[in-house]
Formats: C-alpha cells, sequence, structure tokens
C-alpha cells in the first residue's frame, strides 16, 4: 500500500476517464492543425474542446486566449520574460518557487518581497512598481495567499498582476477576473499528466511571440501569426497532455476537490505535543491540505527516507524549491506532507502516527 | 468534377473549429492555394449567399480572413 503525501509535487491519480480517452487517441494519433483528414481533424477538435474547457474553468473571456506550454515553469518563463525588463521593480511574495524567483533574477528584476499579508501590500504597490507576480498557494506551508485583494489593489494602481496557479488550480477556485495572466499546470490539482500547463491572458497580447515556429497557417510568411493562439505557440503541441488537462478538469466538475484544511489541522494536533517539532505556517494564513515541518535533532531526510521504506508514505524532504520561505523560517529545508485528492481521516492519523514513532526511535 | 463553393479562410485554425462546432452547412478543407497562400482550413459550403455568411459569423462572434466564392 502506498499513501500519498506528495501531491503538491504531482498529482499521482489519473481518472479512468483520462486513461479512456488517452487510449482512444493513442489508437491512431494524430497532429492537430495540420490536415483536415479525420485524425487530425479530431486531434483538432480536442485541442480546440480543451481549450473551451480550461476558458470556462477559469473564466477566461475568450478560449483562444488560452495557451499551451509544456508545465507552469514554462508559462512563468515566457510570461515574465516577456514582461519584465532589466531594473524593473517587481513586487513578488516570500512563498515564491524558484520558476519565478530565478526568472526575476536571470532577467536582473529587482525583487519586492511581500509577507502576503494583504494590509502590507498597500505599502509595497508603489508608483514605480511594473508588476506583481505571486503564488496563489505557497507549495510550502499550503498558506492562500487573498490574490482577489491582491489583483484589486493592482487595477487599482495600475499594475500588471500575474498568478501562479500551480497549488491551487483544481484545489481552490480560480478565477481570470482577479488577474491579468493566469499560469498553470496540469499535474498537480487538475490531474493531468505531466508535461502540460498553460497561461491564459485576459485582454490583448501584452508581449510579443515568445517563439517562433511552424502553426499550420501562413506559412509563406516569416513573421509568427498574431492571431490567438499562434501568437504564443509554436510546434507541435502535447495532444496527449491536453487531452488528460481537459478530461481532468471535467473529472473535477463531478468530483470537487475537497477541504483539506481539517485534516490538516488533524495532522498538525496529532504531532504538536512532540517536543521540538515546528510547522512552517503563518498562523493568520487559511491553509490548503499542505503541512512542512522540522522536528529538532531528527534530520529530515532520514524522516522521509523512512517513511517511505517502511511506511509507504511518500512525502518530500528539502527545500521544495521555495528558498525565501525557508529562509523566513529559519531553515534551510523541511519535511513536506501535502495531501493526495482521496486521503482519509485514517490516513492522515497513519502519517502522524509513524512521524510520532520515526522520532521517538531517533531520540532513544 | 468541379463544384461551386462558398470558401470562408481563417487567419486562425480556432476560428474554422469554432465554426465547425456550430454549423452543418458545410466542412473544413485545406486551404485552397487560390485564396491564400501557405496552409491551414478552410470552410467549403454549398450556400453561396455571402451575406448570409457574413452575418452568420459576426452573430457568432468568429473572426474570418476572406470568403470567395469559386470552383473546387
Amino acid at each position: 500500500m502506498v499513501y500519498q503525501f506528495d501531491a503538491a509535487a504531482t498529482s499521482g491519480f489519473v481518472p479512468e476517464e483520462t486513461k479512456h480517452a488517452l487510449l482512444d487517441y493513442l489508437s491512431h494519433p494524430a497532429n492537430p492543425s495540420r490536415g483536415s483528414y479525420p485524425a487530425s481533424l479530431k486531434a483538432s477538435r480536442l485541442v480546440y474542446q480543451a481549450r473551451k474547457t480550461v476558458a470556462d474553468f477559469f473564466s477566461v473571456p475568450r478560449p483562444d486566449h488560452v495557451i499551451f506550454t509544456s508545465g507552469i515553469t514554462e508559462s512563468l518563463n515566457v510570461v515574465l520574460k516577456g514582461l519584465v525588463k532589466k531594473g524593473d521593480r517587481v513586487v513578488c511574495s516570500v512563498f515564491e518557487h524558484n520558476s519565478v524567483l530565478r526568472v526575476l533574477h536571470a532577467i536582473g528584476a529587482e525583487m519586492v518581497v511581500w509577507n502576503g499579508h494583504t494590509d502590507e501590500l498597500e505599502r509595497l504597490l508603489a508608483e514605480d512598481v511594473s508588476l506583481m507576480v505571486c503564488s496563489h498557494v505557497s507549495n510550502v506551508t499550503g498558506g492562500i495567499l487573498d490574490i482577489r485583494a491582491a489583483g484589486a489593489l493592482c487595477r487599482e494602481r495600475g499594475i500588471l498582476f500575474v498568478v501562479d496557479t500551480a497549488q491551487s488550480a483544481g484545489i481552490l477556485p480560480v478565477s481570470m477576473e482577479d488577474m491579468d495572466v493566469l499560469c498553470f499546470t496540469g499535474h498537480k490539482g487538475l490531474h493531468g499528466l505531466q508535461g502540460i500547463g498553460g497561461f491564459c491572458i485576459k485582454d490583448q497580447p501584452l508581449f510579443p511571440s515568445p517563439k517562433q515556429g511552424g502553426t499550420g497557417t501562413h506559412s509563406m510568411e516569416l513573421e509568427q501569426p498574431q492571431n490567438w493562439p499562434e501568437i504564443y505557440e509554436a510546434g507541435t503541441l502535447n495532444v496527449p497532455g491536453i487531452i488528460s488537462l481537459m478530461t481532468g478538469i471535467q473529472y473535477l466538475r463531478s468530483h470537487p476537490a475537497a477541504d483539506q484544511s481539517t485534516l490538516r489541522q488533524r495532522l498538525i494536533d496529532r504531532l504538536s505535543d512532540i517536543e521540538g517539532i515546528r510547522f512552517l505556517q503563518d498562523p493568520q494564513m487559511k491553509h490548503i491540505g499542505i503541512v512542512s515541518l522540522v522536528a529538532d535533532g531528527v534530520s529530515g531526510s532520514w524522516l522521509s527516507d523512512q517513511l517511505a521504506v517502511r511506511y509507504g508514505i511518500q512525502t518530500r524532504y528539502g527545500a521544495q524549491c521555495a528558498p525565501l520561505v525557508h529562509r523566513m523560517y529559519g531553515v534551510e529545508a523541511s519535511l513536506r506532507l501535502s495531501f493526495g485528492h482521496d486521503v482519509t481521516k485514517q490516513q492522515v492519523d497513519y502519517a502522524a502516527a509513524a512521524i510520532r514513532q520515526l522520532i521517538e526511535e531517533k531520540r532513544r | 468534377m468541379t463544384q461551386t463553393r462558398l470558401i470562408i479562410a481563417f487567419d486562425s485554425v480556432y476560428q474554422a473549429l469554432a465554426l465547425e462546432e456550430i454549423c452543418r452547412e458545410g466542412r473544413i478543407i485545406p486551404l485552397p492555394t487560390a485564396i491564400s497562400a501557405g496552409c491551414g482550413f478552410a470552410w467549403a459550403t454549398s450556400r453561396l449567399d455571402r451575406d448570409y455568411w457574413e452575418g452568420y459569423l459576426r452573430e457568432n462572434g468568429i473572426a474570418y480572413e476572406k470568403m470567395v466564392v469559386m470552383e473546387i
């Protein structure tokens, strides 16, 4: 038996509907937007329907403003490199993943770091800020940032607002209304395959085409077509990934994600009396089903390994690619438990008991 | 055997698929070079009334590039 407590890394679950849809497609794969024979048209229609499904899910006004990429890291690279120049002042949160931090660093942007408290944001969003980018949910603490309030402030001040929904899409409601650019990944809360993601732009194109290549249209012209979605897409699309994204979202329509905050608290309650245990969390925030912890004198590396080897519990130990939040809590790494979509009370209790046993064993 | 068809060309494949989703009067074909160089999709229909199609596309928010009646 394997217990999924690493869903923040990848869902670990593929709906049966997705498997059937993929088998059907893979029995006769074809390149979409290239030929008008039945298999190619079928692939084109699948991609078209997937754009509509994503647009409907995130309330994007136009489905052709849904752009597919290889994942949210590519999305954030494309969007931030398109919008931010060297020396620009950019507000980001302390919870950012390296998919934001390393991109801003590479650009040479000046980062203004927000602690995630909305009352602090008003002061940070000064006139000279060109853009704000933030995670909706921390991949370390599970803390939920108030992107609605942040979006309203950005709008009021004419600052572009980009949101990283890696940990929230499929878990919490996400609406394009609150932001200018929405970046998403398929393989976490949306239960799609790895290698598919995208970004959505609310209005007009905000930056030039980041890549050039075949689109199946205007092929005799050397300029990249400036129509949606070709302005931001080139080359053969990841059709299996796109299908999985669509069927994953359809699955969520009939099986919406459960509120895991109670289970999260249950895990913390069952561990909090252990001497020297500390949870990386902000008491002022609400959280999704992610718990990161450190225990004095017990290696998190050993804990994570033993949980997997002896108890079948999949966790992650490390900095989770989020250095700023770890520094804020004065640690370089933590043991993270991020709940699978179908986690139960019994599984949470099992994980808590296993962690307690291992810590006690190590300290004996 | 040639047939007279009204051909609608689009800037984006997305627009051709949007028309196909709502309309049964015609079908997608490869874009004839006589209309536009390169490649892509076009809509071919035996309903030759240009005014009808202009209104229909406008009403449904579908952008098109060209509309030509031709023998195919």
